[in-house]
């Protein structure tokens, strides 16, 4: 089993919640953006918590940081932009896969237009990775400043996210005579309050009529090849560190708690 | 009337050498990169990486991308497992100015004619995150 967090932490000297975060779910993969913590106080952080030596990998993304329970020659970067990060996660026995990590422009400075156009960019590259590499054995993880419902995510020629397994298992779809594979969305089943945990991953009260408040902005997404390897059950929003709440007394992500925005843990059982 | 073979086409065409084509001056460059870092870092141009993309912002915009060629500057460690690193892009019309840097350290830009594309990339090529980018590449490179 390999565990996944992920967590934009507003740039927030949370070194202690995370690693209080890694050590409770027994997290392998740490990918934090909007992260100024340096190197040597979160990897001293990990190993007092977690007991584990911890390591930092090379990157030239200043978007994303990664720290890993296992040496980085096992995570190699492969393709990376300023806000993206492609590594090839190749352990000893196990079949490899490709974790790319991204931070998206905000809604502040980019418009819905261009953040979809954005995600055709990605896709694009994340595709092109795919077949230099010779499988699609996926996932994509990170801030995506937008909802699972938005045309970047759910477009064909975006990510193509879509809302269930069943759909995803057809492993892609043809438009205009080009064909698009799908990911499969699993952010979609954690929305609102008959799931468990919180609504989403960041909240917003907009004085304007239309606001959704809770917004899924932190999503992972896989291909169809690593469904075998997900269970739905395997996916949470965190909302408690083991010793801090994350959230306000009324259940909203609290700035000054920890972060605007909420972790999302995720694991594979490869 | 007789038109089977009429040939409306003049006997030659104007082919403008004056201007060299954009695509040419980034493998230029390109190549140069890699005699600069000794084979560490090298530098590839590929062309119609966001083609589909393109496709997508027509769609998704619902306008027409006029024939857009896109070219991606990819910086390249071939001792750090062939791992690449975008610097920029540019997408240009086929009367190839003016065109659009985008994706990179700077601003995006408009540029509208060869000097200035020329004075454009020596301001990415001196930018702090190239500068940033290639000597992370080359000190990884050297310890692989």
């Amino acid at each position: 089993m390999i565990n996944f967090m992920f967590w934009n932490i507003n740039r927030k000297p949370l070194q202690s919640s995370i690693a209080r975060l890694t050590a409770q779910h027994s997290v392998n993969l740490v990918i934090l953006a909007e992260s100024e913590i340096s190197p040597e106080v979160m990897l001293d952080a990990l190993h007092q918590q977690t007991g584990c030596m911890f390591h930092s990998t090379f990157s030239a993304c200043k978007k994303i940081s990664i720290y890993l329970s296992f040496p980085e020659k096992f995570l190699p970067p492969f393709r990376e932009t300023e806000r993206l990060t492609i590594r090839r996660l190749a352990l000893s026995g196990l079949p490899e896969i490709l974790v790319a990590a991204t931070h998206f422009p905000s809604k502040l400075h980019w418009s819905g237009e261009s953040q979809a156009a954005e995600c055709g960019r990605l896709a694009t590259i994340i595709r092109k990775a795919e077949k230099e590499i010779g499988h699609s054995r996926t996932l994509l993880v990170g801030d995506l400043n937008m909802n699972p419902f938005e045309s970047g995510i759910i477009g064909a020629s975006g990510l193509h996210g879509v809302m269930t397994r069943q759909i995803a298992e057809k492993r892609q779809r043809i438009v205009q005579g080009i064909e698009y594979p799908y990911f499969y969305n699993p952010m979609w089943g954690r929305f609102g309050d008959l799931t468990q945990g919180a609504a989403g991953t960041y909240y917003e009260h907009r004085t304007e009529h239309v606001s959704y408040f809770w917004n899924m902005f932190d999503q992972v997404l896989l291909r169809p090849d690593l469904l075998p390897y997900f269970q739905n059950e395997n996916l949470n929003i965190l909302t408690h560190d083991g010793e801090m709440p994350l959230v306000s007394v009324s259940g909203l992500p609290d700035d000054s708690l920890a972060s605007d925005h909420l972790p999302i843990l995720f694991s594979l059982n490869v | 009337m007789q038109n089977n073979n009429l040939d409306l086409w003049p006997e030659s065409f104007v082919v403008e050498f004056k201007i060299n084509p954009p695509l040419m001056i980034l493998r230029e460059q390109a190549s140069l990169l890699e005699k600069k870092t000794g084979g560490l870092v090298k530098a590839v141009v590929q062309k119609g990486e966001n083609a589909i993309a393109e496709a997508a912002i027509s769609a998704l915009m619902r306008k027409s991308t006029n024939g857009l060629i896109t070219y991606s500057f990819w910086l390249l460690a071939p001792e750090l497992g062939n791992y690449m690193y975008l610097l920029f892009s540019i997408e240009q019309p086929v009367e190839m100015y003016p065109l659009r840097i985008v994706d990179s350290p700077l601003e995006d830009m408009e540029i509208t004619s060869e000097d200035d594309l020329l004075a454009k990339l020596k301001l990415i090529f001196a930018s702090g995150e190239a500068q940033r980018v290639i000597g992370a590449m080359i000190a990884q490179s050297q310890t692989a």
